[in-house]
């Protein structure tokens, strides 16, 4: 069972970050809801990590939801890129 | 630039997705490097979030799994970055990625993105930024422990 104590806490925890992020505690909420940002419980109600605040907040100055999806030409090209011709004197660590 | 254990190399997100897609490419190679001790590999969650959700979404579960061991078994270390934004020449979306190189001192940043190495290269960071066939090419004949013999 939830006490008013315990929700205030969380009340608390949710205005940190959403004041932190600069959006109302609803969009936290949402945000949970969508994955964007990870959290968990205690006996208090939720808690965040400053480390998954830092990382959504970082990709808000970019006005990103998330990390980005790269496009498929955009993969098939790293993907070509990482082919190498290894020295023949180093192919002894593929196997390692 | 003359290249040792004490190297650090920070992955970018596109080498680890290749590494995910392909165990025998250049990425996967210099993350086994790691794993070995003969250079210091380095991540940020960011670029580990980039990776992971690409890897997941655009390559599938068995290249998510290839990842996942590899990254275990390199035991990158975390740059924690504290300020995403650097000022730099880099474009808007990769200036995280210069942001944890700046952070974790990374002597070398390794993309597969060829417009990200040139724009670090030209900027006036300490930072070089190559790609990992570049890399191996380049800058590894150069690690006293080269060419890595059997133990």
């Amino acid at each position: 069972m939830t006490t008013t104590r315990e929700l205030a806490q969380e009340r608390l925890r949710v205005q940190e970050a959403a004041e932190r992020l600069g959006v109302s505690r609803s969009s936290v909420y949402r945000y949970v809801r969508e994955g964007r940002l990870t959290a968990s419980r205690d006996e208090q109600g939720l808690v965040f990590t400053g480390l998954d605040v830092e990382i959504l907040e970082g990709y808000r100055s970019f006005g990103r939801r998330g990390p980005r999806l790269y496009g498929d030409k955009e993969l098939t090209e790293f993907l070509a890129e990482d082919q190498v011709e290894l020295p023949s004197e180093l192919r002894h660590l593929l196997t390692a | 630039m003359t290249i040792g254990r004490d190297t650090v190399v920070l992955f970018d997100a596109s080498c680890l997705v290749a590494a995910g897609g392909s165990s025998r490419g250049g990425s996967a190679f210099v993350l086994r490097l790691c794993a070995r001790g003969y250079l210091r590999g380095a991540v940020s969650r960011p670029i580990l979030a980039e990776a992971e959700r690409n890897t997941r979404e655009k390559m599938g579960d068995l290249a998510a799994v290839q990842l996942e061991r590899l990254l275990l078994a390199a035991d990158l270390t975390r740059i924690l970055v504290p300020v995403w934004n650097v000022a730099s020449g880099v474009n808007e979306k990769d200036r995280h990625v210069v942001a944890a190189a700046v952070a974790g001192r990374a002597d070398v940043i390794l993309t597969l993105d060829r417009p990200l190495a040139s724009e670090v290269n030209l900027s006036a960071l300490a930072t070089v930024a190559m790609t990992p066939g570049d890399f191996i090419r380049q800058e590894l004949p150069t690690h006293p422990d080269f060419p890595f013999a059997h133990h």
